[in-house]
């Protein structure tokens, strides 16, 4: 199913589109949502959160931009909204603390992936979104300029600092 | 741990997140369901604007009302059902002390004049 079918169903007729748009969207913006949440339950809650979001504002997509740019931006806003009200909780662990945040659905034998991960959740929220919408998803910088409300240039240059700070910090903790 | 080639693609795309199984499909009735409550609490108009409806309704009614007697208070006004016969029948029906009162308080009255 193309986005062009999801957003004519959703125009005619939303409780005939919006189940369209759920079965083609659920697993990409889970895991969006799931790489920078971290937590099982919390991501599910922004996942909700988010496609109730999507049901709401529909009527404001004007389709100016992809509808896959449209979901992710609105996914991506709902879990920096929600992993800045968890730092900002008096029991928050420091600023990321990956492993402080990962629950038993984090395969944390997995050696290899865990310290990608860890490395990158040393970065600000925002720049974890572009990194990983750049390596995981890999769409092109314009797309993520798109998602994360800034420039071509901008999301690339972001992505290649983020890249440094990841090998620089994977390098550092295995000579540890 | 070593950077296979000092390249992060040679760690791969793989996650070390999981989810139980049949997970996706139970996710995605929550969230229909949600989006189907959202339907059905956004169709039902909420108790505070229905309040102020109502307000607004019985408002509405009360100024109806007013109007209604206003405008026949200004009918009755400009056509008043009391005739002249009314008024002589009314004078016949006076004891003599109370037409003389009458005759002698309204004789200069120009508008009884008028109707002589």
């Amino acid at each position: 199913m193309t986005d062009n079918e999801i957003i004519a169903a959703m125009q005619t007729d939303i409780h005939a589109g919006f189940p369209m748009l759920v079965k083609a969207y659920t697993e990409p913006v889970y895991w969006h949502i799931r790489r920078m949440v971290v937590s099982f339950d919390d991501t599910q809650d922004v996942a909700q959160e988010t496609f109730l979001r999507i049901y709401r504002s529909f009527g404001s997509f004007r389709g100016d931009c992809k509808l896959s740019s449209w979901i992710y931006r609105i996914a991506t806003n709902e879990a920096l909204r929600f992993i800045e009200r968890r730092e900002a909780r008096p029991s928050a662990a420091s600023e990321g603390d990956f492993d402080a945040v990962a629950d038993e659905y984090v395969d944390l034998s997995d050696n290899l992936s865990v310290e990608l991960q860890r490395a990158i959740h040393t970065l600000p929220p925002k720049q974890q979104a572009v990194f990983n919408l750049r390596y995981f998803n890999e769409l092109d910088y314009a797309e993520i300029a798109e998602i994360v409300g800034s420039t071509a240039s901008s999301a690339k240059s972001s992505y290649h600092i983020a890249k440094e700070k990841i090998k620089e910090y994977i390098l550092n903790t295995s000579i540890r | 741990m070593n950077i296979p080639d000092n390249d992060l693609k040679d760690f791969g795309r793989r996650m070390p997140f999981n989810v139980p199984e049949g997970y996706f499909d139970s996710l995605s009735r929550q969230i229909l369901a949600s989006a189907e409550i959202e339907t059905v609490t956004a169709a039902t108009v909420p108790c505070q604007r229905r309040r102020f409806v109502g307000v607004i309704r019985r408002l509405a009614v009360a100024a109806s009302i007013a109007l209604v007697i206003a405008a026949v208070f200004a009918a009755v006004m400009r056509s008043p059902s009391v005739t002249f016969e009314d008024v002589e029948e009314v004078y016949s029906l006076m004891s003599s002390e109370d037409q003389n009162l009458i005759d002698t308080d309204y004789s200069d009255d120009i508008f009884l004049a008028l109707t002589e």
